[in-house]
């Protein structure tokens, strides 16, 4: 659809130099399309545009080439270009709530976050819904250092719009980094629930069941062989995942593994990981590589 | 053959283009009286997209329950649908029916406004070219045209013996109206602006939200009885965990393909395994 309505398909038709004012709306909405962060061209493309002051555009097309232009020199650090693209949209849109974020962007790009941690909250005040307001406080809070408001703030967030699968990889990760592994992994098996052919998401969730140990091992090393299943090349991480688990639990001891069958197929999954870790490194890693792979594999047999 | 009418000069100039001059100029007005008098839609609904939402999330538990660990399965069941404090449970208020709408001041006032905005100015200049311009003809169509065009065309003289091709004011009046929404969208920019004002002022570009459902935004739907089958869907699931059975399905997957090639890339020796 991206590409429908913007009529091009890579970035190399949209090229680096300004051609005409159709080709640069065209260019701006494909790199907004496709989430291609290029300050740089949209700069290329929107400042003519500005500059111009909307000549031969439409209305429409104007304010929003002066958004993505001002979006673009926040990311540049070249305040007076935002300054001049805000007050154009400010005196057309006076109290939008869009203008009123894209102004507490500005003192979040200046590092102002607790002015603009205000700004976000008040417009949440008069607008509760607002997805891009309540993703936008979370960014700050990150910025902050405040990861558990930030965590709380995403928590909100999607306790809205639960489908968003950013933004529960995003509170996964700051559970992670809190150590939260119970929470984190609640995250992820959301992430699972939105896609579950994704053998990354697999892979993540079996990390955080491993690191939390215990009886969660054995669910990890079922997830890793999922992802495996659903991703059998290069998925090295998996393979390694695979190993550690069957290691651990090889090692809890007979209480364990008392079930022979189970501590059958822990080895033979051991075998399976390892000979495909081989092969995988084989003819690409160097000869001192291989032998620091061989000696960890040797490590976890 | 008909007597020629010969049409006064002076028609042309206190007639003919003081009207179209006048049309236009009403045209602006009221091109700024409506933007004038349209409210700020009003922001969204907070309960009604967490509704829809818990909805959609619900219904996705539903689909890939499978992939996730039985604990984690029931206790997402245990939120949707505990019959005390699960989502699905509490106590909803019944969604307001169109009835209720229309007598909701505030969408009434809105509708009002838009009728307003177009039906004042068109009435009030159907009666100022009534009272000033009526029972002459102001302009000569330069080709023929079959009589049935008369009551389109002469509307305010009914003279039998005139000739199709002379048009009456009231009758000019209708067709310059008609005719002059493209010049209107050529020099006021055209309804497309008015959308991006419309979304400007929302603030709302990209609303995932919103879609749920297929309901538009504003227009409530009946979350009360969708609960209610959902709770229901829900208790229907067994849940089975696709992954029991994984890491078998690996070790067997690797036996198929040392006996059948080299499928996965797994190697010849993991046969032995």
């Amino acid at each position: 659809m991206a590409t429908a309505i913007s009529g091009l398909t890579s970035l190399e038709q949209v090229g680096t130099t300004y051609v005409n004012a159709r080709h640069a709306i065209r260019s701006i909405a494909f790199l907004k399309a496709n989430r291609l962060r290029r300050p740089d061209l949209v700069l290329t493309f929107g400042l003519p545009l500005v500059d111009a002051k909307g000549a031969g555009l439409s209305q429409a097309e104007s304010y929003s080439a002066h958004e993505e232009v001002y979006l673009a020199a926040l990311d540049l650090d070249d305040a007076p270009l935002a300054k001049r693209c805000i007050e154009v949209l400010a005196g057309r849109f006076p109290g939008s709530f869009r203008v009123r974020t894209l102004q507490a962007m500005a003192q979040e790009a200046g590092g102002r976050f607790n002015e603009a941690l205000s700004a976000y909250n008040a417009i949440l005040e008069d607008d509760p819904a607002n997805t891009l307001v309540m993703k936008r406080r979370v960014a700050v809070l990150e910025s902050m250092g405040n990861t558990t408001a930030a965590a709380q703030a995403l928590v909100e967030y999607l306790a809205l719009y639960s489908s968003d699968g950013d933004a529960w990889l995003q509170l996964g990760k700051i559970y992670l980094v809190d150590s939260q592994y119970r929470k984190a992994a609640f995250c992820y098996e959301e992430l699972l629930l939105l896609a579950p052919t994704n053998h990354v998401f697999h892979t993540k969730y079996a990390d955080i069941l491993y690191t939390l140990g215990g009886p969660d091992v054995k669910t990890a090393r079922k997830y890793y062989a999922h992802s495996l299943n659903i991703c059998p090349q290069n998925n090295a991480r998996a393979l390694y995942g695979l190993m550690m688990c069957c290691q651990a639990m090889a090692s809890a001891g007979p209480a364990r593994s008392k079930d022979k069958d189970d501590a059958r197929k822990t080895a033979a999954l051991l075998e399976f990981a390892s000979t495909q870790l081989e092969q995988m490194y084989a003819g690409k890693a160097s000869v001192s590589d291989s032998t620091v792979l061989s000696r960890m594999l040797e490590g976890l047999a | 053959m008909q007597h020629e009418l010969v049409l006064d000069p002076a028609i042309r100039d206190w007639v003919f283009l003081p009207l179209i001059v006048i049309m236009f100029l009403v045209g602006i007005l009221r091109h700024n009286a409506t933007s004038l008098l349209r409210s700020d839609p009003k922001p969204g609904d907070k309960e009604q997209v967490k509704q829809s939402m818990a909805l959609m999330r619900s219904r996705r538990l539903r689909a890939n329950a499978r992939y996730i660990p039985e604990e984690a399965y029931h206790a997402r069941r245990h939120y949707f649908s505990h019959p005390t404090t699960g989502v699905f449970s509490q106590k909803l208020e019944a969604p307001p029916n169109a009835l209720a709408m229309m007598s909701d001041p505030d969408v009434m006032q809105n509708m009002m406004k838009g009728n307003m905005a177009t039906m004042v100015p068109q009435v009030a200049m159907m009666g100022v070219v009534n009272q000033f311009f009526s029972g002459f003809v102001l302009v000569k169509i330069p080709f023929p045209l079959t009589p049935s065009f008369k009551s389109m065309l002469q509307r305010g003289i009914p003279l039998a013996s005139l000739d199709v091709t002379y048009v009456t004011s009231l009758s000019w009046y209708f067709i310059v109206m008609f005719g002059m929404q493209g010049l209107f969208r050529l020099v006021l920019g055209g309804s497309e602006e008015d959308e991006s004002a419309l979304m400007m002022s929302a603030g709302m570009g990209m609303m995932p939200g919103m879609m749920p459902g297929g309901a538009m935004p504003g227009q409530p739907v009946d979350n009360k009885k969708n609960f209610e089958q959902e709770r229901e869907n829900l208790s229907l699931v067994e849940h089975k965990w696709a992954l029991a059975e994984a890491e078998d399905v690996l070790l067997a997957g690797v036996k198929l393909a040392g006996a059948s090639g080299a499928r996965r890339g797994a190697p010849a020796k993991a046969k032995s395994s």
